[in-house]
């Protein structure tokens, strides 16, 4: 007897052992799944303000705008933040002025970028400062269009930035900058999609090159937001009925003179949806509860041939 | 009844009137006190009784006047009434009187009040005799009476124990002053009476200081030849300035002449030199060369001015140029301006004196489009 309960007393013993043991391993194997949860939720924060193209894109555009030396004419510019800040960070070393290629696609005449500012909406990065911002003052390279000498304004790319009417709407949440856009068929079945006051043709846009300043923000800096469509039988602008439906009077009576004009080439002028932001806000928040699908033919026409595809079309969420 | 007397009663009765008025003429008669010069004050005791001429009735026995005048020297005249009538009295000029010592610079002290009358050798205007005592320490006094208008000259008697004698000093003038008290006594030559064992010392302003003891075998005339201080002249730079070592006060520039007693250490200075320390003593040479040693800063400037100059990496800021620097060794220094390309420099005790830096206008970056794509668009 007395053997036995020696032999039990070992057994119990290893028991014991095997339990600690256990128990150790399964809090070392809780704590490291632990561990590795929290660490890709920090990847995933890291990565999705770029998921666009999974890289490492500064979420931010510098706006800048020159003036010919006559002061007749004024181009925008869309310039690359993490390209010039490396141009601008090594500035102090430059004996020799550096020639800087800027790609044709990134830059728009003055009109151009003022019918179509309504559609931008400047995002938030993660520092909460703006994604579309002007250059910095301490580096005012020269610009050279066509072998034409411009200079750089800031102030008046100020002024430009102003011009993008629905300024952050984000409550300083991090999002890329918005581009809204609509599309409409007309009555002669002829594509068309729309940016701000601006009407591209297509696919006549996209083969002459007008829409390659879009094209050109295909780095996961924008995102695309479909409003809705616009195409109408009885010739109706649905969005001049907004507004003079909601009150926004004063808003559709200049975008009523605005449509009539004859000078269409006109420049340096604050288009409708610019001046009167809040009726533009209201316009765009309208079709954004619609929530409206875009027809097929903006999928083939649009879409497909800027390279964009039905993902970019979503508007990021859960950030 | 009448008294008749004969005639040749009457005849002597005259005879005898006769003598007797000239016997009462002859003892009770006026006398007269004239002086040359006239109107001098007499005095009988202590009371002023008149002036001359005083003519006075005396009878008998004697009288003592004192005939005082201004600018004369006083006079006691006794008159008996056996004297003839008429007395003058010849008042002398008060003169110099004269008193002359040996040793010198003894004090004159009158007995009376004990009024110090002066020190040897004295010239008094006396219109009386004085009784004084002539003093000086290491000496037996000496009572005298001064006359008036006399020359005296007193040899003083030294004290027991103690020496007197004259000492000389080359050249003269030296200040004797006993170097256990420091009393300062006399300036040389001097008639010294001191005791037996007393240290003198002879100081005079460029010279060392000599030192003697008197004793039993000292001569009575004593030769002290002084030794000039020796000078120390310091060249150099007439820019560079001499201060007293350890802060002291500024002396002078260069060349600077100075008296070395004993051994003294000096502070050359000079802008843009090191400051060196120079020690001098009695065996210095006469002229000492005094070379600084230039700080080694070299003064920057820059094209254009105003541009920072910093060590290298700009964690120091070292001023704004033109600006001197220090380079005792060889280093870096980075110098930068807005609007123009940074420089890094180096420099060291070797460079120029003067270095100009010429910055670079930073060239403006250029941004160029080939061609700005022409939109075909509409309004909405």
């Amino acid at each position: 007897m007395s053997e036995f309960f020696e032999d039990r007393g070992d057994q119990g013993f290893f028991e014991s052992f095997s339990d600690v043991a256990l128990c150790t391993l399964t809090v070392t194997l809780v704590l490291l799944s632990l561990l590795a949860t929290n660490v890709r939720q920090s990847i995933n924060v890291t990565l999705n303000e770029n998921q666009f193209n999974q890289d490492a894109l500064l979420n931010r555009t510098y706006l800048t705008c020159s003036v010919s030396e006559t002061g007749e004419e004024s181009v925008v510019h869309f310039l690359d933040a993490d390209r010039m800040d490396d141009l601008i960070s090594v500035k102090e070393e430059r004996v020799v002025g550096r020639r800087i290629r800027l790609d044709g696609a990134r830059s728009m005449s003055r009109r151009h970028f003022s019918l179509v500012a309504p559609g931008l909406v400047p995002g938030c990065n993660a520092a909460g400062s703006s994604t579309l911002v002007s250059l910095p003052e301490r580096w005012l390279p020269q610009v050279e269009i066509s072998g034409i000498r411009y200079e750089l304004n800031t102030w008046l790319s100020g002024e430009l930035l102003e011009q993008c009417s629905l300024q952050k709407p984000f409550e300083g949440m991090a999002r890329r900058t918005r581009v809204y856009v609509e599309s409409m068929r007309d009555v002669d079945g002829s594509y068309h999609a729309l940016i701000g006051h601006a009407v591209y043709s297509l696919p006549s846009s996209i083969e002459d090159g007008s829409l390659d300043w879009l094209k050109s923000f295909m780095s996961g800096t924008v995102d695309l937001i479909y409003l809705g469509d616009l195409s109408s039988r009885v010739d109706e602008n649905r969005r001049l009925r907004f507004m003079e439906e909601q009150g926004y009077t004063a808003c559709a009576y200049d975008y009523r003179s605005f449509l009539n004009r004859t000078d269409l080439n006109a420049e340096a002028e604050v288009v409708p949806f610019s001046a009167y932001p809040v009726a533009w806000q209201a316009y765009v928040d309208w079709r954004m509860e619609i929530d409206e699908d875009p027809p097929t033919w903006f999928f083939s026409e649009f879409l497909v041939k800027l390279g964009f595809d039905r993902m970019v079309m979503d508007a990021p969420v859960g950030e | 009844m009448k008294l008749r007397i004969p005639s040749f009663w009457m005849k002597e009765i005259c005879q005898g009137a006769c003598v007797g008025s000239v016997l009462l003429w002859s003892g009770c008669a006026s006398f007269e006190l004239t002086s040359i010069p006239e109107g001098a004050v007499l005095f009988e005791g202590t009371e002023q009784i008149g002036s001359t001429p005083y003519p006075f009735e005396q009878f008998s026995g004697e009288r003592v006047f004192t005939v005082k005048k201004a600018g004369y020297v006083e006079q006691d005249v006794l008159i008996s009434s056996l004297d003839q009538k008429s007395v003058e009295v010849r008042l002398d000029r008060v003169r110099t009187t004269i008193l002359n010592t040996v040793p010198t610079d003894v004090r004159v002290v009158r007995t009376g009040d004990s009024k110090e009358l002066g020190k040897t050798s004295l010239k008094l205007a006396l219109s009386r005799s004085e009784v004084v005592v002539l003093e000086k320490e290491g000496y037996q006094p000496f009572p005298m009476t001064l006359e008036p208008n006399k020359t005296y000259k007193v040899k003083m008697e030294p004290l027991e124990g103690f020496r007197a004698a004259t000492f000389v000093t080359s050249p003269a003038g030296a200040l004797v002053s006993d170097r256990a008290v420091g009393d300062a006594i006399a300036r040389t030559p001097a008639n010294i009476s001191a005791e037996e064992g007393t240290e003198f010392e002879f100081s005079l302003e460029g010279y060392q200081p000599a030192y003697y003891m008197i004793n039993k075998r000292s001569p009575s005339k004593v030769f002290v030849e002084l030794i000039p201080v020796p000078t120390v002249t310091l060249l150099g730079s007439s820019e560079a300035v001499v201060y007293g070592a350890g802060g002291g006060d500024e002396l002078g520039v260069l060349p600077y002449t100075i008296q070395i007693r004993e051994v003294r250490a000096f502070e050359v200075k000079q802008q843009g030199y090191y400051p060196k320390t120079v020690t001098l003593s009695p065996d210095s040479p006469v002229e000492v060369a005094v070379e600084l040693d230039p700080i080694p800063l070299k003064q920057l400037r820059t094209q254009p001015p105003g541009a920072t100059v910093a060590r290298i990496g700009k964690r120091e800021v070292l001023g704004t140029a033109p600006i001197a620097l220090l380079a005792e060794a060889e280093r870096l220094i980075e110098v930068y301006l807005e609007g123009y390309a940074r420089r890094v420099i180096g420099i060291g005790p070797d460079s120029p004196a003067e270095i100009l830096v010429e910055l670079q206008p930073l060239a403006k970056d250029t941004l160029v489009v080939d061609e700005l794509q022409r939109a075909s668009i509409t309004v909405f």
